[in-house]
């Protein structure tokens, strides 16, 4: 059975007697056990109302969401909890509190009344932190973490609560490229080896599209699409709900592009490999266009490790790819 | 040697200590402030007293029995009821400024009290002679009220507000809209008036008497139980609503009970006594920083015991054993209070974090 079912469910804010305001709607996904699934789409299309109203922090407009059978409407708090852990964008201001007794707070639904720990939860949060990968952090300060370690923290608080489903709002914001890297390939190893189903949002689209087993695309004001990452390049799903004018999604890369400006001269360059592709990097990201076909200018990348131009019979040579550029856009005027 | 750093770290083998300790001093100062004052009764006379065995003086059983002994019964609940309601708010709020004031709350007592002494004394002069006999009931009763009816106000709007930032706000406002009422009375008062009033307000442990203990004993063992009954939500608050909900708390229920506790002991506390400052804002961060944790299950007894300790240590500064001065109370916590609490904050790095 579908660990999370949405039955078109419609998402939006409610404000007294005015009209609802729908930030979308006729969303029908099934989130199955051991399934790691990204939530993407622009600013603004509705990720983190999407996110609030699956945790059941804020109700549906329209439809219905299932946990394991059950619409989450008729639950409590307590059997939501038992079922789904988040880690949120919230600021979280502990206080004096080290790591563990943080990570052990996600026993809350498991615990007595003053919240006592038995050998279980002990070796719960043990585990929870170890497949955090957090060990080193056990006996810090909360408030002493760095942003990335305060995530895995709150990774491993999650994981503590011993959930069937981890929703995560952009558990990479803020982190640096390897820091972002690392907390993905954690989560996709989490649910992976240990079953839960886990649905993250994030704006990282490369990170997104080499981790994850599907991808939740939502558009701005479209309707939500599924399925594996490489399908919606493919069929273009991409490169539409990422329309925009200053960018478009190269399906070829599967990375986003600068649009080039039009009116700018064109640029032509021989050569191959890495020297190459970092020479076409740099002529399209001063604004020219690179392509064979009536190129005024053409760049000769040399073995010695020099560019050489030719324009109007008149052959130049450049040590460096700033050197080259600031000749070229020289010569441009 | 790792497992003590550890211990360390998590401030367990500091709490260890600390709290036997806090335990001992609050006897002592209960012991002291039966001892002290302006006649000295020595510790042997005290045990005979309170033990029911030989009496060497009446005279001395009197003061322990009428005025020594409830007085620090009361500032003992009096201590204890504010600090655990200025954690409760503090957490809550998650703001170092609240304190068990924040809802208005002593602004309500207040105008009860106004109203009794400034605006009914002037239609019935009878009352202001009266207030030597009738007096400190009737203050209490005007004060239950007024605090009873701002809660009453706090509760209602609580249960249709989102935000506790919306709530914090509203009390702060009920605060000023109260306090006004209470300005306009005394602008057309008479300076007799004002007087009795404005005594009210320096706060006292000592009006008291026995029949009205049984009263204040209930109300803040009440508002004590339901206080450590939300030892265990309050924690899951330390990470906020959102993830206090997300891991099973029905956050609207647990706030409405917060604001009972925490309004009962405050309210109780002012009826009783007068607007005390200072306590229930300083004890929770003095203890924060002793057993340094943001914990409840540790914070709870241990503010407990420390607020009671100082109130009872206020009371006997106020009192200035040996002399027949004695000074208003509020200024006695402010002025003591204050220069510790500067002291910690500028050199305990931890308290500063405890709210970053």
């Amino acid at each position: 059975m579908a660990i999370l079912k949405t039955k078109n469910l419609a998402v939006g804010y409610k404000y007294g007697r005015r009209p609802p305001r729908v930030v979308a709607r006729d969303i029908d996904v099934s989130l199955q056990r051991g399934e790691f699934v990204c939530l993407l789409g622009p600013n603004g299309a509705g990720k983190s109302t999407l996110i609030r109203t699956l945790v059941g922090m804020q109700p549906p407009l329209d439809g219905h969401v299932y946990l394991i059978g059950r619409d989450i409407a008729d639950m409590s708090a307590t059997e939501v909890a038992q079922v789904i852990s988040v880690v949120l964008t919230d600021r979280i201001g502990v206080g004096i509190m080290a790591v563990r007794d943080l990570v052990g707070l996600g026993r809350y639904p498991h615990t007595d009344w003053i919240g006592r720990f038995t050998e279980e939860d002990e070796r719960v949060v043990s585990w929870a932190i170890r497949a955090a990968r957090a060990e080193d952090l056990v006996y810090r300060n909360v408030a002493e973490l760095s942003d990335g370690e305060r995530q895995k923290v709150m990774i491993a608080r999650a994981l503590a609560q011993q959930p069937d489903l981890m929703i995560l709002d952009e558990p990479t914001a803020f982190l640096d490229l390897p820091r972002r890297a690392e907390i993905m390939a954690l989560l996709q190893d989490l649910a992976h080896s240990t079953g839960k189903a886990i649905l993250l949002s994030t704006h990282d689209l490369d990170l997104a599209l080499r981790c994850a087993d599907r991808i939740y695309l939502l558009p701005f004001e479209g309707a939500l699409q599924t399925g594996a990452p490489e399908d919606l390049i493919l069929n273009g799903a991409f490169e539409d709900a990422f329309q925009s004018d200053g960018v478009h999604f190269d399906a070829d890369t599967g990375a986003f592009k600068l649009n080039a400006q039009r009116g700018h001269a064109s640029v032509a360059v021989s050569g191959e490999g890495r020297r190459a592709y970092w020479t076409i990097r740099a002529l399209e990201r001063a604004g020219f266009r690179v392509g064979d076909a009536g190129a005024e200018w053409c760049v000769d990348i040399r073995e010695g490790g020099t560019w050489c131009v030719e324009h109007d019979g008149v052959v130049r040579e450049y040590d460096s790819i700033a050197d080259l550029i600031a000749a070229l856009k020289g010569e441009r005027g | 040697m790792e497992a003590q750093y550890k211990d360390e770290v998590r401030g367990r083998s500091r709490q260890a200590v600390i709290m036997p300790g806090l335990f001992l001093m609050l006897l002592i100062a209960f012991g002291l402030s039966l001892s002290l004052g302006s006649v000295h009764i020595p510790l042997a006379g005290l045990f005979g007293i309170l033990t029911g065995g030989e009496v060497s003086s009446p005279a001395w059983a009197i003061i322990v029995h009428t005025i020594r002994l409830p007085k620090a019964i009361t500032a003992v609940l009096a201590g204890a009821a504010l600090s655990v309601s200025g954690l409760q708010m503090q957490t809550l709020f998650r703001n170092p400024l609240a304190d068990p004031f924040v809802l208005g709350i002593s602004a309500g007592a207040s105008l009860g009290v106004a109203i009794v002494v400034l605006a009914v004394g002037s239609v019935g002069s009878a009352l202001i002679v009266g207030l030597g006999f009738l007096g400190d009931l009737s203050l209490a009763v005007a004060a239950i009220m007024g605090a009873a009816s701002v809660l009453g106000c706090v509760l209602l709007v609580s249960r249709s507000v989102q935000s506790v930032m919306t709530l914090l706000i509203l009390g702060l406002m009920f605060g000023y809209v109260t306090g006004a009422f209470v300005s306009v009375l005394i602008y057309f008062s008479v300076p007799e008036q004002i007087q009795s009033y404005i005594l009210w307000t320096f706060g006292s442990f000592g009006s008291v008497t026995w029949r009205q203990m049984p009263v204040l004993i209930s109300a803040i063992f009440l508002g004590l139980l339901l206080a450590f009954l939300c030892i265990k939500p309050l924690n899951a608050l330390l990470l906020g609503e959102n993830y206090a909900r997300s891991m099973g708390l029905n956050v609207k229920h647990i706030r409405l009970w917060i604001l009972v506790s925490a309004s009962i002991l405050a309210g109780a506390t002012t009826a009783f006594c007068g607007p005390i400052a200072f306590l229930g804002l300083a004890v929770p961060h003095l203890c924060r920083s002793l057993l340094h944790t943001s914990d409840h299950r540790v914070l709870m007894p241990a503010v407990t015991c420390l607020g009671a300790t100082l109130a009872l240590l206020s009371d006997l500064i106020a009192h200035l054993p040996g002399s027949q001065f004695v000074l208003p109370l509020n200024a006695v916590t402010s002025l003591i209070g204050a220069p510790i609490v500067i002291w910690f904050v500028l050199h305990r790095k931890n308290l500063s974090q405890a709210f970053s």
